[in-house]
């Protein structure tokens, strides 16, 4: 009998194990999945509702996408009340499921930005698909129109923008922002982040300017320069050009090799301030004017106007985030951390006082070399 | 008692391996002490101390003996059942609990559309066959998967390293005290307090072996682990940590960067997470299956196996509507009802058991009467 059983049993396992071998009854093939690269988010014609547009990838078009003129991706957009419901929207027009697991970029329209951000990116931050490491931009105008261009080196407009991201992260200019960044930065009370702004002209984008996020809304904006030196004042300056215009249409361009940035708040008479001490490293990169005298030997003269570019660049900065009233270096939360009992009634009314929070800035700079020439080719 | 032995680091691995299972339970501690997480392992470890201390004292009192035995021992038999059967029933909650979150875990994130009731199974199944095949299967599995797991863990918290932000614990300690007694507390009778299950364990530990030093050693480990698991949070989310469902695993969705060339590096994490999940309801339902063996005094539990499996997978689903219930319910109700268990019943076995040591190690004037040797059962213990 006992026998019989185990051979019963096994029997049984045997047929479970078969049955099951041909595979889920309620398969989820990666072949039958619409993979979404990019997302973007404009209000649409019809009044309260969204137009999401999604770039979907065509994985058989991936490497002969020259060669036949089809293109590696294909564009797709639908309306709805929210973004979910526009999503859903897709699947009406596909023939595969949807897949944001691999989703690359969100974009959000200017016109969403400054009418706040949350009921957009609630949908993003609840999927369990999406991921806070997706970089989040802003387009001026129509974000569809990002995932439209003409990606000349990419095989996709989702791959060159990144690109173009990444490739000015390294070279300082824009550093990505993403949606936990951006998450991080809502829930924290009074900061401000900064999103890259895209701009299309004709079938190309360039990044133009930085987003200021305050809460869920864009506030304003920074040219390309203060995004700088947001980023040499917040300390997440790595390595770039430098590029000191001084008077008379004379040039200094400077390649920066390191950058360490100090914060100190005070607490002194009752009184709050913030000093920064931005200590740089660098070499002679290009100069446009003077004689021998503007060689290394000259490394003194040189290092102050680079010392005193970048002092008024960040101060120029201050002057422009003071008046949007956008704390984007976050000196709130570095009180808070530093002297959370103290700053209670300063941080309560913090966008007021925040135009008024007296900020030093000192610069130090070392030119270390002059390029692969000693002195200047006359 | 068993005849299979387990030895002091094969005990060890059990026990860390069931705490590192409570990874998916740490966001009250997260949401309720906020920046200052990561310091509640060690004041949760400290408020745990006598609690501790009660477990090792038992197991000093009772060697060779398992939690239901020493309950028998200590409270005699009808009082030492109730217990066993409180604690069966407690265990039977943490085990649906646990394949609660595992299932919810699994649905949201692993296999995104299985039906609830399909991973249910699936893990009851699987423990139930890691039962049916004995307790050296029990023990082999977190000795040979602790290792490996452990080391992955480690090294999966060194890559997220880079994008850690140290400012996001200040200030520190700036809370109202209350608050860290409300975090310690979950931590203590929550997190830690489900330790009690290694005790079911104590009976099978070879004779030389201490059961102390293999409860320090393990709560040592755990406590490490929590800090390390809570530090990543928190420098990875910040103020983000108490919105994120599951605060360990969003962390480490947030290791990448704008190039992606660390991205997705959660997916073997979830993995791993899953199966210290799935080993904490092993050890949980082995819990319920020995209890019941020993409330109705069984020769063998292979006959409850099934139906306590099925009965834990299918009512994982009916405990709360939402695991967010679960996390409400473990915010504020569940610390004090988890004392009862984790504490005051420990706490009077101990009374009982010293109390009856005492007894025997006193003089009487009545030499004819034989007095009980230790561990026997005394005449008239049903009364207690």
């Amino acid at each position: 009998m006992k026998k019989l059983l185990k051979i019963l049993c096994a029997a049984v396992t045997l047929c479970v194990i078969l049955l099951s071998l041909g595979g889920c009854w309620s398969a989820d093939e990666i072949s039958h999945k619409a993979i979404i690269l990019g997302i973007s988010v404009d209000f649409a014609d019809t009044p309260e509702k969204y137009l999401v547009t999604a770039q979907i990838a065509r994985p058989s078009q991936l490497k002969a996408s020259s060669a036949d003129g089809e293109n590696a991706y294909i564009n797709i957009s639908s309306e709805g009340v929210g973004v979910q419901a526009a999503l859903h929207g897709f699947e009406t027009q596909l023939s595969r499921e949807i897949y944001t697991g691999h989703m690359e970029l969100i974009i959000f329209s200017e016109e969403i930005a400054r009418s706040g951000l949350t009921p957009v990116l609630d949908y993003f931050y609840r999927s369990s698909e999406a991921r806070f490491s997706t970089p989040v931009i802003i387009a001026e105008g129509r974000a569809a129109d990002l995932l439209d261009i003409q990606a000349d080196l990419e095989q996709m407009p989702v791959s060159s923008i990144l690109g173009t991201m990444s490739n000015q992260d390294s070279d300082i200019i824009m550093s990505g922002t993403t949606m936990g960044d951006l998450l991080r930065e809502m829930v924290t009370e009074h900061s401000a982040v900064t999103l890259a702004l895209f701009r299309v002209n004709g079938k190309r984008a360039a990044m133009e300017k930085a987003a200021v996020i305050k809460g869920d809304k864009m506030i304003g904006s920074l040219t390309i320069d203060q995004k700088q030196y947001e980023l040499l004042a917040g300390g997440e300056y790595d390595e770039g050009v430098q590029v000191c215009k001084i008077a008379d249409g004379k040039v200094a361009s400077f390649r920066i090799m390191k950058c360490v940035t100090k914060h100190n708040l005070k607490y002194e008479n009752g009184q709050f301030s913030a000093d920064i001490s931005v200590n740089i490293t660098g070499q002679i990169s290009g100069i446009t004017f003077g004689g021998e005298e503007y060689t290394i030997r000259a490394r003194e003269d040189l290092e102050q106007i680079l010392r005193d570019f970048i002092t008024r660049g960040i101060n120029d900065m201050f002057s422009a985030t003071k008046e949007i009233n956008a704390d984007i270096i976050g000196f709130n939360e570095m009180l808070r951390r530093k002297y959370p009992r103290d700053s209670k009634s300063l941080l309560e009314n913090w966008d007021d006082n925040y135009r008024n929070f007296p900020i030093s800035v000192s610069v130090a700079a070392t030119l270390t070399g002059t390029g692969a020439v000693r002195e200047r080719v006359k | 008692m068993s005849s299979v032995k387990i030895t002091k680091w094969q005990m060890i691995s059990v026990g860390v391996c069931y705490m590192i299972g409570a990874i998916l339970h740490l966001s009250e501690v997260s949401a309720t002490a906020g920046r200052d997480a990561w310091l509640m392992p060690v004041a949760g470890l400290i408020m745990f101390v006598p609690t501790a201390a009660i477990y090792c004292l038992l197991v000093k009192l009772h060697p060779q003996k398992c939690l239901y035995e020493i309950n028998e021992q200590a409270l005699g038999k009808t009082l030492g059942k109730v217990f066993t059967f409180l604690y069966m029933l407690f265990f039977f909650h943490i085990c649906t609990l646990n394949t609660m979150q595992a299932e919810a875990f699994v649905s949201a994130y692993l296999l995104p559309g299985t039906p609830v009731i399909v991973c249910g199974l699936m893990m009851t199944a699987f423990c139930a066959f890691a039962i049916y095949r004995g307790l050296r299967a029990i023990i082999v599995i977190p000795f040979a998967f602790g290792i490996v797991s452990g080391a992955y863990l480690l090294f999966n918290f060194l890559q997220s390293v880079p994008q850690m932000r140290p400012e996001f614990l200040r200030p520190m300690l700036a809370q109202e005290p209350r608050v860290y007694l409300h975090a310690a507390h979950i931590e203590a009778t929550v997190i830690y307090g489900e330790i009690i299950g290694l005790l079911t364990f104590a009976g099978m530990l070879e004779k030389k072996t201490k059961f102390s030093v293999c409860f320090i050693i393990t709560m040592i480990i755990s406590c490490l682990y929590l800090i390390l698991v809570h530090l990543r949070e928190r420098t990875l989310l910040g103020d983000l940590t108490p919105y994120v469902s599951f605060p360990s695993f969003g962390a480490v969705r947030m290791i990448g960067n704008v190039t992606g060339t660390l991205s997705r590096v959660e997916s073997i994490y979830s993995l791993v997470m899953i199966a210290f999940s799935i080993f904490r309801v092993l050890i949980t339902l082995w819990a319920v299956i020995t209890a019941l063996k020993q409330v109705f005094n069984l020769q063998s539990y292979t006959s409850l196996i099934i139906p306590a499996a099925a009965l834990a997978a299918v009512y994982s689903m009916r405990i709360y509507a939402s695991p967010n219930d679960s996390y409400i319910y473990g915010l504020n109700t569940t610390p004090f009802v988890w004392t009862v268990f984790t504490f005051i019943m420990p706490l009077i076995t101990l009374v009982f058991a010293a109390a009856r040591r005492l007894l025997t190690k006193m003089p009487t004037p009545n030499t004819s009467r034989k007095l009980p040797e230790q561990g026997a059962e005394p005449s008239g213990a049903e009364g207690f």
